[in-house]
């Protein structure tokens, strides 16, 4: 059953058809070859089950906020402060453009707004600056990474959904595997500095420093806000979400940069975009109807144990098992599939769930910066006008320090849950 | 041989959970492996109208949940379970296989073909219903002005509100939070998903109110049903009989041991004087049924069954 | 290119034209459709967290946001499908050559009918058995919003789906070259 939904899946995706009639193509013909053939009213009943959980309508207003920052020229106020700040370092732009993730992080909960919105900033301005045109487009989609990690993140908001863990919880959990990862990354460019000439800039003043952090403190005390507002203030996560907006369209008007017809583009990018993803989840939990009735969980589970009841090594596989997915196939549907499937096996393991949830979050998101199926690799090959296999080519070295942090936290849990239960309490 | 599938909402560790496994051995046991029961738990196949639906098409064969729900296909049974309308249990339970209630199920049934097993009142739920409060509650005053958390039902909203209680609609997950945060002081719940919420952390007060009593209903496909021949059929009934009967001996023990430790860890426990409380929906159903908001018969059912002096 | 940058030459591709403007313009409605729900999204939740404070939440507030949130997902099924703003990747079918758009436009018509005649073929089944009403979602009425008003705009967005894909499938044998745009999906 899982080769003719994953074999179905992925060779539509590769014949160009559209990922929401491809994952749909898949669930109607795994339908259609399982035991429940008459029973396809599932489909729609599922479909409708899907996109009516209440925890997922975070997920437009943490696409809105990044949309809502590129459109008000936030983004170019965070890329300044952070040029003014480590510009003047060995290779100081590919710097600056780890920075700068880090920071929109804050703010956006999809990869996506970074490499489309503050990818196109950082690709133009190292390109002016003499950066090979690859290089800088492989650096944004590597960083882009962190987006999702730092709080608020959609994948993550889902996850919280599928694992039966507070949002509050794995925001938390986020925070520091995604400035491990900005780290991982910074250090990476630096040792590569060592060995390779880059372009430098002269250092900023400290007068400089101190004018791009004024011009942009609007936009950089927002993440605090946000991450803020939902641990110790008086909202929910989409009303976080929503306070985000607000804010982000606060901004653009005391800016007076935000135009209406800015706004309503921002608009109409989040509404189409949560509604691919929507779709996505719709007929992923039509699947995920058919594999928990197949009690396909309880099936994986059984065969993994006879394989090994060692943690580590289960661990191993499991990471190897996880990135060869995110390769393949996008992270909202791989985790709709995956997350209820492993969780009987993470739980007979004794992993912590929210441990599991940043290893297969930070797994699943390299997928967007690796072939066939990055997604991070088209938008920089079409905002930065690079050749798709040239980023390909020139982020594949990025993907070390990458897999590094990736193995770090899976062997470290402390570094996921260290803040978490430090801050929540511990659980149980 | 025969599998059924039997879909709940709750986690397989819970008491529920435990109570639908040990239903799950006896059924086997007592149909002489005629007929085995493959549980789904964790709400796996779908929230309540999705698997009443499965439900209908025989693609499940029991769901085991509140009979509420059945209210898609008979609107009266959204009222089994009225606030305040009983002097006790006993009397919910006469209520419960009243003529009237029974008149509702069939009429369910006759549009669905899903009917209760047996004695819808059998498997205990909660086993009771608690506030769980910020401040303490020790008379029915004591609800005029509290903030409390009510899920998206206008007739619960309506009741707490006629009791005097500003009612602020969240969803559950966000209750610990909410209360946490001030946005309200207090909640209801069975006394069995408390501790498990960990709202005693934030709302150490904890006031037994028997709102109502409440029951897991073990929805069936007739078809299915009528399907077992009469032997496997008896077995059936039979370990329905005997779940029900660990689930009362389960729920209360349970329910003690977690008060217990809920008490040792700093939280108060009272049992209310509830007859204030009854003696004010009265006057409010009475309204309601003048102005034509209740379901026929529901209140001369309520009255028929309540205990004559012996 | 969109139907608009097309110049049809013969009066069967002019007919299909004028067809594919129609469905283009009809994504756009459907596309304004999402925003609306999206709008009222916001509006609602930024208005039970201003009402919130003062005790005027109503308790409709939550539910219909739900709704509004289904709606938005659901008509934008068939925005995003007319307007293209769905992920693909075509470089696969780039380095084919003209073969690979082809045959990859078929079996992407192909595919879209199989889901789209699945879903179609169990409107009557979900009509019969979506009774009841959406808890909490109450109407100026009074009366709350039937259940089976979530799932319309899915067949409906589905429906007009199966067209847009019918519709490609007359234009290739009309000789005609399908819509693309150069926008690159995000997700
Ligand atoms: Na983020
Ligand atoms: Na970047």
């Amino acid at each position: 059953m899982a080769w003719i939904l994953f074999g179905t899946f992925i060779a539509l995706i590769l014949l160009r058809v559209p990922i929401s009639i491809a994952i749909g193509t898949a669930t109607v013909l795994t339908f259609l070859t399982s035991d429940f053939s008459t029973a396809l009213q599932i489909i729609p009943q599922q479909m409708l089950e899907g996109v009516n959980k209440a925890s997922l309508t975070a997920v437009p207003f943490f696409i809105m906020a990044g949309n809502l920052m590129n459109a008000t020229g936030v983004t170019e106020r965070i890329f300044a402060f952070a040029n003014a700040l480590v510009g003047h370092l060995k290779a100081g732009l590919a710097q600056v453009n780890i920075l700068s993730s880090m920071i929109f992080a804050g703010i956006s909960g999809a990869a996506v707004a970074d490499c489309a919105g503050l990818g196109a900033i950082e690709i133009k301005a190292m390109r002016e600056n003499g950066y090979k045109p690859d290089f800088a487009a492989a650096i944004t989609v590597a960083s882009s990474v962190i987006g999702p990690l730092i709080p608020p993140s959609i994948g993550l908001v889902l996850y919280a959904f599928l694992a039966q863990q507070s949002i509050e919880r794995m925001f938390l959990a986020g925070l520091i595997p995604g400035i491990l990862v900005g780290l991982a990354l910074m250090i990476y460019v630096r040792i590569r500095a060592q060995f390779q000439e880059f372009p430098t800039q002269r250092r900023a003043t400290v007068r400089e420093v101190a004018g791009t952090a004024k011009h942009g403190f609007l936009a950089l005390v927002a993440p605090a806000i946000i991450l803020g507002s939902i641990m110790f203030g008086f909202v929910t996560a989409t009303e976080a979400g929503v306070l985000a907006c607000i804010y982000c369209i606060l901004i653009g008007i005391w800016y007076k940069e935000l135009t209406f017809r800015a706004f309503f583009a921002a608009l109409s990018d989040t509404a189409m975009m949560t509604a691919v993803i929507m779709i996505i989840i719709a007929f992923s939990i039509a699947m995920g109807w058919l594999l928990a009735i197949d009690q396909t969980p309880q099936k994986l589970a059984d065969f993994t144990f006879a394989l090994t009841d060692n943690k580590n090594v289960f661990l191993a596989l499991l990471l190897v098992f996880i990135i060869l997915v995110g390769c393949v196939v996008e992270g909202v549907p791989a985790k709709l599939i995956l997350v209820p499937t492993l969780l009987p096996l993470i739980d007979a393991y004794g992993i912590d769930r929210v441990h599991f949830g940043i290893i297969i979050q930070l797994g699943l998101l390299i997928g967007i910066a690796t072939p066939p199926m990055g997604i991070g690799l088209y938008i920089v090959s079409e905002v930065g006008r690079v050749r798709f296999e040239k980023v390909t080519m020139a982020v594949l070295p990025m993907l070390v320090p990458l897999f590094a942090v990736l193995i770090l936290l899976t062997y470290v849990p402390q570094t996921v849950t260290f803040l978490p239960d430090l801050i929540l309490g511990p659980q149980n | 041989e025969t599998t059924w599938k039997m879909a709940t909402k709750m986690p397989v560790d819970s008491p529920e959970g435990q109570v639908f496994q040990k239903f799950a051995e006896l059924t086997e046991e007592y149909t002489g492996g005629e007929l085995k029961i493959t549980v789904y738990p964790n709400e796996q196949l779908g929230k309540e109208n999705a698997v009443l639906e499965q439900l209908q098409a025989n693609i499940i064969q029991i769901y085991a949940e509140g009979y509420s729900y059945m209210k898609k296909w008979e609107p009266a049974l959204d009222w089994t379970t009225p606030a305040f309308a009983f002097d006790d249990y006993d009397h919910w339970v006469r209520f419960m296989n009243s003529d009237t209630v029974k008149g509702w199920f069939d009429n369910a049934a006759a549009q669905s073909g899903v009917r209760p097993l047996g004695d819808p009142t059998r498997v205990l739920r909660g086993p009771f219903r608690v506030t769980v409060s910020n401040v303490p509650i020790e008379t029915a005053d004591d609800y005029n002005g509290l903030k409390l958390r009510m899920h998206e039902s206008k007739s619960a909203i309506e009741t707490w509100d006629a009791i005097g209680t500003e009612v602020i609609t969240l969803p559950w997950t966000e209750v610990y939070q909410s209360i946490s945060k001030g946005i309200v002081q207090a909640v209801n719940s069975p006394i069995a998903l408390v501790e498990a919420m960990r709202f005693n952390e934030v709302a150490p007060y904890i006031t037994r109110m028997d709102e109502y009593w409440q029951s897991i209903g073990f929805m069936v496909n007739e078809q299915a049903l009528n399907a077992l021949d009469e032997e496997t059929r008896a077995g059936l009934l039979k370990a329905y009989d005997e779940a029900g009967e660990m689930s009362q001996d389960l729920m209360f023990s349970v329910a003690d041991e977690s008060i217990k430790r809920m008490v040792d860890a700093g939280a108060t426990y009272v049992e209310l004087d509830t007859a204030p409380l009854v003696e004010t929906m009265k006057t409010y159903y009475e309204a309601q049924d003048a102005a034509g908001a209740l379901p026929e018969g529901l209140l001369s059912a309520i009255e028929e069954t309540r205990a004559t002096p012996q | 290119m969109t139907p608009f940058e097309y110049s049809p030459e013969s009066p069967l591709q002019r007919a299909l034209n004028r067809l594919d403007r129609l469905n283009w313009q009809m994504g756009g409605a459907f596309l304004w459709l999402s925003n609306a729900c999206l709008l009222a999204m916001l509006a609602l939740t930024t208005a039970t967290m201003i009402l919130r404070p003062m005790g005027l939440a109503a308790y409709w507030i939550w539910p219909w946001t739900m709704v509004f949130f289904i709606w938005l997902s659901f008509f934008g099924f068939f925005a995003l499908y007319a307007r293209l703003k769905d992920v693909r990747v075509d470089f696969l079918a780039e380095r084919m050559g003209a073969a690979g758009m082809l045959v990859t436009r078929i079996v992407s018509d192909a595919a879209t009918l199989i889901v789209t005649g699945v879903l179609l073929m169990q409107v009557p089944k979900v009509i019969a058995t979506s009774t009841g009403i959406y808890d909490g979602a109450t109407m100026p009425t009074g009366v709350e919003l039937p259940r089976l008003a979530l799932s319309l705009p899915l067949f409906i967005s589905t429906a007009l789906v199966a067209l847009t894909a019918i519709l490609d499938i007359a234009k290739l044998a009309a000789g005609m070259p399908e819509n693309v745009t150069d926008h690159h999906p995000e997700i």
